[in-house]
């Protein structure tokens, strides 16, 4: 016998193999056992697999502790965050962490990005008042971009012009910041935004003679530019 | 931190822990058949080879959740079971026989009864012939010439050089020359 005909012999026993039905079943009996299925694209959804979840966790203590780590670090960032002002490291993560809840909500982009203005204008104040040199130029920049954004979505979407309008007129803190000249030029964008939707509702409706005569005075304001006195006058006939 | 983040980070966890399922089912499937195989021809029953097998596969998948950095599965689960086979020897101080219990479960299914009758008789004969040989011998001739392995993988599960592995292939063969002459 040569040694090709010993190893085609030895090679016969490739055939052998194990019995279809018994390879899936000690499969599902190893994999099975802490209960979440094989196949991720028909498992059920993860809010009503909780109980799952922590089954399987008791199952592989080593992962949970270092979950468990992976949880305290992720709230206390989250929480340390809250608590940043514009030039913090986590800064960036107290914005995230505000878009996503935005988000969330569903609410209307003027809206968000009034409450975002709102924000940063006392993110400033307080930079201010805890007379953080070094943090108030990105400050300004944050009111700088808020104040733009909103410009831009009252722009998009009239119908809040006059709430905001309102809303600035009323926030004392947002006023003595637009008149600090490195916010004007921005101040100035927003008040022309809300000037333009205001001026074109009021061509829309029917006005009594003193209120003509105060909207003449408003459109001569906004072409000479002056745009808060403008919006000063608006609100005189819109109240 | 809103119920909206702690979903998110558990969806998160829960992807991850099916992750290691879905690999470690991976593994299963590409040594399963091998892992079998290699049991099979050292003991004397299907019966006995399904038990230590799955016994393997489930050390190994209990060993992989405490650790995933095993470098070659394939390595770690042919060790296992080497040791599964020694155990179910020594533990119950069994004798090797073999059994008439070995045929395949796989046979061409073109062969007429005649043909399926003489090819398992000839798997039988080569069987037994595995079964009277050194352990270490059959463990090279099996990986070698059934698995496909080079002598540098098994020298790796035998924690031994490729020198020592070629010598062992070699006389392997001679060894098994000897028993199918004996047995022919």
């Amino acid at each position: 016998m040569t040694e090709e005909q010993i190893i085609s012999k030895l090679q016969l026993l490739k055939q052998v193999k194990p019995n279809y039905e018994w390879v899936s079943l000690v499969k599902n009996e190893i994999l099975g056992k802490s209960a979440l299925p094989a196949n991720p694209i028909i498992a059920p959804a993860p809010r009503g697999t909780l109980l799952n979840i922590f089954r399987t966790i008791y199952h592989h203590q080593k992962l949970a502790y270092s979950f468990a780590v992976f949880m305290f670090m992720f709230a206390g960032v989250f929480g340390i965050a809250q608590y940043t002002l514009p030039g913090d490291p986590l800064f960036s993560v107290k914005k995230i962490t505000e878009q996503s809840q935005a988000a969330l909500l569903q609410e209307s982009n003027v809206k968000t990005s009034a409450e975002s203005l709102k924000k940063r204008s006392n993110d400033l104040a307080q930079v201010v008042k805890q007379q953080k040199g070094s943090n108030i130029s990105q400050a300004k920049q944050e009111v700088k971009e808020a104040t733009k954004n909103l410009a831009n979505a009252i722009l998009k979407d009239s119908n809040s012009a006059k709430e905001i309008a309102m809303e600035i007129k009323g926030n004392q803190t947002l006023l003595s910041f637009f008149e600090d000249a490195d916010l004007k030029e921005e101040s100035e964008i927003l008040y022309k935004a809300i000037d333009e939707q205001m001026i074109a509702d009021l061509e829309k409706v029917t006005l009594s003679e003193p209120q003509q005569e105060i909207f003449k005075e408003v459109k001569i304001l906004f072409e000479e530019g002056k745009y808060s006195l403008a919006l000063e006058k608006i609100l005189l006939i819109s109240n | 931190m809103s119920y909206q983040s702690i979903d998110f980070v558990l969806s998160l966890w829960y992807i991850i822990m099916n992750d290691s399922k879905e690999q470690f089912s991976r593994i299963y499937d590409e040594y399963i058949e091998k892992i079998y195989r290699f049991v099979f021809l050292k003991v004397d029953s299907r019966e006995t080879a399904e038990d230590i097998t799955s016994k393997v596969f489930l050390k190994g998948w209990e060993a992989y959740n405490k650790s995933k950095n095993i470098e070659n599965h394939g390595s770690f689960l042919y060790k296992i079971a080497r040791n599964a086979v020694v155990d179910h020897y020594r533990g119950k101080g069994k004798i090797k026989t073999v059994s008439s219990d070995n045929v395949p479960e796989t046979v061409d299914v073109s062969m007429n009864v005649h043909e399926k009758a003489m090819f398992n008789a000839d798997m039988e004969v080569v069987k037994a012939a595995i079964n009277n040989l050194k352990k270490d011998y059959q463990d090279v001739l099996i990986w070698h010439y059934l698995e496909d392995m080079d002598t540098a993988q098994i020298a790796q599960i035998l924690d031994k050089s490729e020198g020592t592995v070629r010598v062992a292939i070699h006389r392997g063969l001679k060894a098994l020359k000897n028993e199918l002459v004996k047995e022919g």
